[in-house]
């Protein structure tokens, strides 16, 4: 794998609500190599879904603090401007699939109408070429050009999401950040969507994060695994390693929750609940529900790294 | 009318023969009906105590299946006996008595909670509803201890949307318990719950059904989670039954094609996972209004034997002991 | 949970002035109530002439010199009935039968502009032959004006400012002291308390001769035991806080008795038309099929019948008080299309998943719909309830308007009709129009806002940030 092709650091992101302050994203720092993927793994309330969003901008309306550095192919994205955001990043290097895309499908516009819009308004392409791009990427997401003049009302779900990446795919991003892709789908429909982004990993190269809360179906992507707790990452591995051998005391039960097929394992769960975002408590923000906790917990462990690769925001490795 | 009780050692609790419930569909403006065939022949049996998955993808029919055997839904053809009784034909006046011999538990844990009444009223309401006039008060503390819901105290009188979701689904389960049925029937419990609150629902739900000798039917879409809290699974698909065995016998001899399908697509947690392409059966499940002639998987199954499957619907064979394929290969 | 309302309605500031003044609305009601019992009010509005007869007619509220520079007038009245300084009355028996009659009334006139009216009303008890006397009028600078002579009757009024036959007199008189003829017929009041100079030829320009006035009669009875009491009243431009309207009713007394009874109208039209609506779609949706049809179809025929045209076509029949309208404007909405949103609404929530719970732990239609639905449904539909109480407070209004009301109750509606009867805006009595119709706006208004902010908090859609 050759350089950098995402670089967040320090990412942090707050928004105001009437009870107070949500500290959604905290501090969050993360590297993405060139056609990789990582997978960033967490329950809900962790702030994943407010990670992608702080990275393509996407900000709520009572957005209160947002900073950090996001570096794309070396180019400091916070820098830009609004303006320049839209019109040179979103969508043109980093395309987001939220979650439940497929209902964002305007179900009274054709599909091909849909996909090269915005293309043709925000880009100002031209309409033949931006149809060329469309009918190219459901090709690649293997959909017969035919459904252009559909409408989406004929697809069914697993074909809507191919629509949704082929979508993301027109102007082949450098990375796109994917929310749940398969949360609505059926097991069979979603391991063919799995194999899709298998093949659009491989053949295109593109650099994926691929945000859920299925551990076993991360598995199916992630080179790298982020896993965010109380909007925070807790830890950071190389596949190989975290899914035989996770290091944080969350990842570790985590783990633990997930039941397996093929083996039999002794299963656990975590008792109580993530910490509420709009007062997080200070310290390790697992330390409540954590068996292997000890007084130095009562402070805010540093992002320790154990590797070359991975790192642990956790006292056991300091 | 109540059946004269006619009950066996062996037999078993719940008994479903050839159940199908059809739903009426208006096609057009001008009439002509249609119907979707939600369940379309299916035989179960859970004896008392056991634990019984019922497994399949969305619009398989599970849902309706369990709703029909609770008889929310009234079944259009077939049979369901319960402790001896035959419930297929009753009407809800007379089904009183089977509300409180059964429990529900729902996907949604927020939505199965009505927002505006407080825990202690959501238990005591199936109660009043049964006509229990003293001791209410008790039972909703005997229950909420059951569930670890403690201190009954502060929980009581709080309103579901202070609760965590494996909390709200907790009360739930102390609702479908506080009538001491015979039967729960559970859909999808912990979908909706977060990866790490799933194990303590369902270890809790196997903890009641060991303690009362509780019959669980579970439906889920998971089969990874049948491992551990089912005894007998039943694989379900566009409305029948296709494979049926001991979870352990399935989950390492699957027999049915569509079974294999599934069992090969689910992931375990494995990092050389993402270098393998996985073969899937093309296609979509069937449209329930007009289902496939012959076996209903003919047009995805890769092993298809031309003029037999897409002809004539194959029987339910018992290939070995306990496990039945509804497929022609076994023929 | 209230608690929890009241703190997300204190964010909003509009809502926050609209309960306000809806509280003071009913604090004015509720003073309405106590201060003035509904009988007495409604015999007091719907007393004739005689009940007024001490109130000028059309008179506008007392601030209102406040905003002129000029001091208005108020009423005056001066009655031998009840002593006071500058009233004296003396009946002094003569030779024989006869008495001297002679009464006198003293006042001092320092405002800046002439009273409306000037009537003497009289009240004597004799047999057979009423007391005959002279009334004269003395001005400030000395000048006495006999007025006329005249028999005092039992019971009767010498209306002065109405006297034509006086205000030929004096208006010749003027003509000759000034030289000048008048263009414009002066009215007595003026030609009595002016100045006399050039400034009279005017109308807008004459100005008041400020100072004590007297007004005196002196006669004889001719019999004996004869009493004489006179009352005089220089009747004012201005009277109470609310004015006066063509009958001399105190505007007061419907300004502010209207208001217990707009807000009731509305609030109990608002109130049971929602909830009999809601129990209709409640059942429509719950039950289905013919249950559901029947009520639909005759629902939609009902919304397309005109309700004011039919409204109009009922009142020219029959004429109804205010409780019997407010009743039957419920009758005619009950089927009105808030049937159909409740509908919806329930035809939601009866598929939501505590319903079917409570299904499967073997609960009754009945329980459902009641404890279960209705529940639900029921805060959902506050706000649209207070934001119709404003449409029924307008409609009793505009129902008065057009005459439909209740003729004899005192309400704002009734108000504008009668100033619109009586020409108010084309006779410059702005004061008749502007206190009703500030009265139904500031209702509408404030239930408006608070409406507008129960909306913004049940419907999380709406929700500001």
């Amino acid at each position: 794998m050759e350089g950098k092709q995402l670089s967040v650091e320090g990412l942090t992101m707050y928004y105001k609500t009437m009870r107070g302050e949500v500290k959604a994203v905290d501090n969050v720092s993360l590297p993405l190599l060139k056609g990789e993927t990582v997978a960033v793994i967490g329950e809900s309330g962790c702030g994943k879904s407010s990670l992608a969003k702080a990275i393509i901008r996407l900000l709520p309306r009572n957005v209160s603090v947002y900073r950090g550095t996001v570096l794309l192919n070396g180019l400091n994205l916070m820098e830009l401007s609004e303006e320049e955001f839209a019109r040179k990043v979103r969508w043109v290097k980093i395309t987001y699939v939220p979650q439940a895309a497929l209902n964002s499908l305007n179900p009274v516009i054709k599909v091909g109408d849909q996909m090269i819009e915005p293309l043709v308004l925000r880009l100002g392409i031209a309409k033949r070429e931006a149809i060329e791009k469309a009918a190219e990427a459901l090709t690649t997401v293997g959909i017969s050009k035919d459904f252009l003049n559909r409408y989406p009302f004929e697809l069914s779900g697993g074909m809507k999401q191919r629509v949704i990446i082929a979508m993301s795919l027109t102007l082949r991003p450098n990375l796109m950040i994917l929310d749940e892709p398969t949360s609505s789908l059926d097991v069979l429909t979603q391991a063919s969507i799995m194999n899709l982004l298998k093949a659009v990993k491989r053949d295109l190269k593109v650099s994926m994060m691929f945000i859920t809360h299925d551990v076993s179906l991360s598995s199916e992507l992630a080179d790298k695994v982020a896993v965010m707790y109380a909007g925070q990452i807790v830890e950071f591995s190389s596949a190989d390693r975290f899914y035989l051998e996770p290091k944080h005391p969350y990842s570790q039960k985590l783990m633990q929750s997930v039941p397996t097929l093929r083996r039999d394992k002794e299963l656990a769960y975590i008792p109580g609940s993530p910490p509420s975002l709009l007062n997080p408590p200070k310290g390790c923000r697992f330390y409540e529900r954590c068996s292997l906790k000890f007084e130095k917990c009562e402070v805010e462990p540093p992002t320790i790294p154990v590797d070359k690769v991975s790192s642990v925001k956790c006292w056991l490795y300091g | 009318m109540l059946a004269l009780r006619v009950k066996t050692v062996s037999e078993p609790l719940l008994s479903v023969k050839g159940l199908r419930k059809f739903f009426e569909v208006k096609k057009g403006f001008l009439g002509g009906k249609a119907y979707l065939k939600a369940v379309d022949g299916v035989d179960l049996t859970v004896a008392k105590g056991e634990a019984v998955s019922i497994v399949g993808e969305s619009g398989c029919g599970k849902t309706t299946l369990g709703k029909t055997i609770l008889r929310l839904y009234s079944p259009t053809e077939g049979s369901i006996k319960f402790d001896g009784r035959d419930v297929t034909r009753l009407k809800p006046k007379e089904l009183k008595w089977y509300r409180r011999e059964t429990g529900l538990v729902q996907q949604d844990p927020f939505g199965a909670l009505p927002p505006f009444m407080t825990v202690r009223r959501i238990l005591e309401e199936p109660l009043i509803v049964h006509g229990v006039k003293s001791g209410r008060t008790e039972r909703v503390r005997r229950v909420l201890e059951k569930v670890r819901l403690t201190p009954v105290e502060d929980f009581a009188g709080k309103y579901p949307h202070m609760l965590s979701g494996g909390q709200q689904q907790r009360l739930v389960i102390a609702r479908s318990i506080i009538l001491e049925p015979k039967m729960i029937i559970a859909d999808e419990p912990v979908s909706m719950l977060d990866a790490s609150v799933r194990v303590e629902i369902l270890q809790l739900l196997e903890e009641l059904r060991k303690q009362y000798g509780l019959s669980v039917i579970y439906i889920t879409h998971d089969l990874s989670t049948t491992r551990y809290f089912s005894s007998r699974v039943y694989i379900m698909y566009a409305g029948h039954v296709v494979e049926h065995a001991e979870t352990k016998e399935i989950l390492s001899k699957q027999m049915h094609p569509y079974t294999k399908a599934l069992i090969s697509v689910i992931p375990d947690p494995d990092p050389l996972n993402r270098f393998v392409t996985r073969s899937i059966p093309s296609g979509e499940p069937p449209n329930l209004l007009n289902p496939p002639k012959g076996c209903r998987f003919n047009p995805r199954c890769p092993s298809l034997i031309n003029g037999v499957c897409n002809v004539k619907e194959p029987p339910l064979i018992e290939v070995s002991k306990g496990h039945h394929v509804k497929c022609w290969l076994y023929d | 949970m209230s608690v929890k309302l009241l703190k997300q309605l204190s964010t909003y500031k509009s809502a926050l002035i609209g309960l306000t003044v809806i509280l003071a609305l009913v604090a004015i009601s509720v003073y309405a109530v106590v201060a003035i019992p509904y009988d007495k009010a409604a015999l007091l509005w719907r007393a004739g002439e005689q009940q007024w007869l001490d109130n000028p007619r059309n008179a506008m509220p007392s601030w209102v010199s406040l905003l002129t520079r000029r001091s208005l007038p108020e009423t005056l009245i001066l009655d031998t009935g009840k002593p006071q300084p500058g009233v004296s009355k003396a009946v002094v028996p003569v030779a024989g039968r006869f008495s001297r009659v002679k009464i006198e009334f003293s006042f001092n006139y320092g405002y800046d502009d002439f009273p409306s009216e000037l009537n003497v009303f009289f009240k004597a008890s004799f047999n057979a032959s009423p007391p005959l006397v002279t009334v004269h009028w003395v001005k400030p600078n000395g000048e006495d004006v006999t007025l006329k002579t005249l028999q005092i009757p039992k019971e009767g009024s010498y209306y002065v400012s109405n006297d034509d036959a006086l205000a030929k007199e004096l208006r010749s008189a003027l003509s000759g002291k000034l030289n000048k003829t008048i263009e414009y017929e002066v009215p007595v009041t003026t030609l009595l308390f002016a100045v006399e100079d050039e400034d009279l030829l005017n109308p807008g320009t004459a100005k008041v001769m400020k100072g004590a006035y007297k007004l005196w009669m002196e006669g004889s009875a001719f019999e004996t035991g004869v009493d004489v009491d006179a009352k005089l009243t220089v009747y004012g431009k201005v009277y109470g806080w609310a004015g006066t309207d063509h009958l001399r009713r105190d505007l007061g007394i419907a300004i502010l008795w209207g208001t217990p009874i707009a807000l009731s109208f509305g609030v109990i039209a608002a109130v049971s038309i929602a909830l009999i609506q809601m129990f209709i779609g409640a059942v429509s949706a719950w039950f289905g099929g013919s249950v559901d049809t029947v009520t639909q179809r005759v629902t939609e025929i009902i919304m397309i019948l005109p309700f004011l045209p039919i409204l109009i076509m009922i009142s020219t029949f029959y004429k109804f008080n205010i409780w019997v309208l407010l009743l039957v404007v419920i009758a005619l909405s009950v089927f009105g299309g808030g049937v159909k949103n409740y509908r919806a609404m329930f035809l939601q929530v009866k598929e939501f998943p505590y319903v079917e719970a409570a299904k499967a732990y073997g609960a009754g239609s009945f329980r459902i719909l009641t404890r279960y639905l209705i529940p639900k449904v029921l805060p959902t539909i506050i706000p649209s309830v207070v934001l119709s109480v404003a449409d029924f407070v307008f409609l009793e209004a505009a129902l008065a308007i057009l005459g439909l009301g209740d003729p004899l109750t005192p309400t704002w509606g009734k108000v504008i009709n009668d100033s619109y009867r009586n020409g108010a805006l084309y006779k410059g009595l702005y004061y008749w129009v502007l206190e009703p119709s500030a009265m139904l706006t500031l209702t509408s208004l404030s239930f408006a806002m608070l409406g507008f902010a129960l909306d913004k908090i049940f419907n999380p859609r709406l929700k500001e940030m």
